[in-house]
């Protein structure tokens, strides 16, 4: 007993480390939306309103996508505690996804609670999720999908919980209600999830009879700042959804079809610069066999959850494939930790297959090898390619700008920013710790506050006396201005040009 | 014969029919999609890695970034990329991924030595097709592969509703029809 919780504070240390080492620094800067989610929990800390002076809102306006509040007010704490910083941005999400490997070994013991190897699944699954490049991926940075993952992990190991005890059933809704508020892409996984949750244990479900009515008035009231914002919380499912797009059932089918693509999960990922490593796929090659194994092994074993595992692997892709473009990391998140879990069976299976003992131990001896390989590998790929191949995939070079201009912005009578990368408002606000209180009432206009300036192809002098100017690297107006500074990236690319101009 | 015989011999002729209008299409193609893995490529790749470790060691460098390693890797990604699953409702069609998964599930299950001999030939056409630069007959053997193994889902198939057969046939058919274009493994199609 003791050796198992050992075993596991010491998984939970690995996560830990994994996903808090270097945390501010790699990712190499904070992307457009975590610099948002940002500011509007630090607006929320200072005013108890959003960026736009609305009170404690339901749903953050932002760039005008509407999102769901929790992963914004998640960000106050680490905030009140840090201050506003890319660590103190990024805490919650590594934070949450530490503990969801905590939440994967109960998750996967229940789902074996029958079997004489739960133990072995449990700790092998958490130990796949806790280095797994598809969960360090999204735990360090601040994405809203991975507080998704921790609340509908939370839900459902609690919803297993609850055959012979009402209070985890309650919880298991309150989780579930809090995941309806976290991430776009929840609005479709959360009910899909727990359709299949009630479809699959009905009979353990009714046995609560008129009981049942507390756990889903929680879940409709998780629903309430959805539903009352309908127009609003559908905005960014009509921009990227497939329904007002061409043939929008065959967008669907071949969208889920392609995250069930090999290439996709294990070498080659998808093309978003900020959703995995150049060179890996979203889960180590390693980890094939083994989940083919586990596939072989689940079909063929006993448990009594063994449908409903299945049915999460199939139903997982259902919001990714309905928007575009497929396939899709962070949309498609709803895997986890379904692999881990899957690759850990495979593994249990191999290590208790009855056949002679040096046949297996070579193969887990090449298993092993293999697997430290690969895992090597990508530590080297993240730290030493990564922030140079997508630096500009998270806008580096946006916070030495910010740190140059705001030094010497007394100097000037205005201060003009290029909105060639977008939203660069969000980007000084946040690194020049702007009073919130003081832009609400700026706030509607994004194209100026206070002395800054926000321009598109080029910008015209509007006000008397110097000023300073910030373009991107390739805007070289005629004639040429008196350049004092240029911004580079981690990869040595020339991002900005900094002006005097009279 | 029986009936159920008579029902399952049916289920193979549609099968066979589907798949034979599916390879009758494909005469259209005139430039085959290849999974050949060029050995230059893994050159290439090594060159690009090793070029973006500036500042490492070059033992280092050189112990993640080298031929076997790249090799190793571009050999799973060509191997994988045949079994991506919409490629693969492509070639098979609905009732067709159907059947092939019944086979594969049945073949796990059974254990019976001629399945694992028949999926094996699947792999080995997989591997045919990774190391020949011949993209058609690499195409045609993995495709033919893949048929003749989803035919042994005909025993389960047949156990299936009539209607949800013949719903996914006709979903096959017009899966084929429209899809005529056959983009995820033909670059260049068009009838004379």
């Amino acid at each position: 007993m003791i050796s198992r919780n050992i075993l596991l504070i010491l998984i939970l240390t690995i996560a830990a480390l994994l996903r808090f080492y270097q945390l501010g620094h790699n990712p190499p800067e904070l992307y457009v939306d975590e610099v948002s989610n940002g500011y509007n929990a630090y607006s929320i800390l200072k005013t108890a309103m959003d960026e736009y002076g609305n009170f404690l809102p339901l749903t953050f306006r932002a760039f005008g996508d509407y999102n769901p509040a929790l992963s914004v007010y998640l960000l106050v704490p680490a905030i009140v505690v840090f201050g506003l910083n890319e660590f103190a941005v990024r805490f919650p999400s590594a934070l949450l996804g530490t503990l969801t490997v905590l939440l994967t070994y109960f998750l996967a013991k229940k789902l074996f609670e029958e079997t004489k190897y739960k133990f072995s699944i449990a700790h092998i699954s958490a130990l796949l999720l806790a280095i797994s490049p598809w969960h360090l991926q999204f735990s360090r940075y601040d994405h809203e999908a991975n507080f998704m993952v921790f609340f509908v992990v939370l839900g459902t190991t609690l919803f297993l919980f609850s055959k012979n005890n009402y209070k985890a059933l309650v919880l298991s809704a309150l989780s579930f209600s809090l995941a309806l508020n976290t991430y776009q892409g929840a609005k479709i996984w959360v009910p899909v999830i727990l359709m299949a949750l009630v479809l699959i244990y009905k009979k353990q479900l009714l046995k609560w009879k008129l009981k049942l009515l507390i756990p889903a008035l929680i879940v409709i009231v998780g629903a309430i700042p959805i539903v009352t914002n309908l127009q609003q919380s559908t905005i960014r499912a009509r921009s990227a959804g497939i329904f007002e797009k061409e043939e929008p059932v065959k967008l669907f089918i071949s969208g889920y079809l392609s995250h069930f693509s090999p290439n996709f999960l294990f070498v080659t990922p998808d093309n978003i610069g900020r959703h995995s490593i150049p060179g890996m796929g979203h889960l180590y090659i390693f980890e094939l066999p083994l989940i083919l194994a586990g596939i072989i092994f689940a079909i063929r074993s006993k448990t009594p959850h063994k449908k409903f595992l299945f049915a999460w692997l199939l139903l997982a892709p259902i919001p990714a494939a309905l928007a575009t473009p497929t396939p899709h990391a962070l949309r498609s998140i709803t895997f986890l930790p379904i692999f881990s879990i899957l690759a850990a069976i495979g593994l249990v299976a191999i290590i208790t297959a009855r056949t002679s003992f040096k046949f297996k131990a070579t193969l887990l001896a090449g298993l092993a090898i293999v697997a430290a390989y690969n895992m090597v590998t990508y530590f080297h790929l993240y730290y030493k390619h990564y922030p140079k191949l997508k630096a500009a995939d998270w806008n580096d070079g946006h916070k030495e700008m910010v740190e140059y201009v705001d030094s010497i912005k007394d100097n000037y009578e205005v201060i003009a920013v290029s909105n060639y990368y977008g939203h660069p408002y969000i980007f000084v606000l946040f690194y020049s710790k702007y009073d919130p209180a003081a832009y609400h009432s700026q706030s509607q206009d994004k194209t100026k506050f206070d002395k800054f300036e926000f321009f598109g192809a080029s910008w015209d002098k509007k006000v008397a006396g110097t000023a300073l100017v910030v373009r991107p690297h390739w805007q070289k107006p005629d004639p040429p201005p008196k350049y004092i500074k240029e911004i580079y990236d981690t990869a040595d690319t020339l991002v900005f040009r900094i002006s005097e101009e009279e | 014969m029986d009936k159920s015989k008579l029902k399952r011999a049916l289920v193979v002729f549609v099968l066979i029919v589907l798949f034979s209008f599916r390879l009758w299409q494909t005469t259209g193609c005139q430039k085959f999609k290849s999974f050949y893995l060029n050995p230059q490529a893994v050159t290439i790749k090594v060159e690009e890695d090793v070029g973006t470790d500036r500042g490492v060691d070059r033992n280092i460098s050189r112990f993640f970034h080298n031929k076997y390693q790249s090799r190793f890797v571009l050999t799973v990604q060509s191997m994988t990329s045949m079994l991506d699953a919409r490629l693969l409702t492509d070639v098979l069609g609905p009732l067709g991924v159907l059947a092939f998964a019944v086979s594969v599930y049945t073949t796990i299950k059974t254990k019976k030595i001629l399945g694992i001999l028949h999926f094996f030939i699947v792999f080995l056409a997989v591997l045919f097709a990774t190391f020949t630069p011949y993209a058609k007959q690499g195409f045609y053997l993995w495709a033919v592969a893949l048929y003749s193994f989803s035919l042994r889902s005909s025993k389960t198939i047949v156990k299936l509703p009539t209607w949800l057969i013949l719903l996914l046939v006709v979903a096959t058919f017009w899966y084929f029809s429209f899809s005529w274009q056959l983009e995820s493994f033909c670059h260049d199609i068009f009838f004379n």
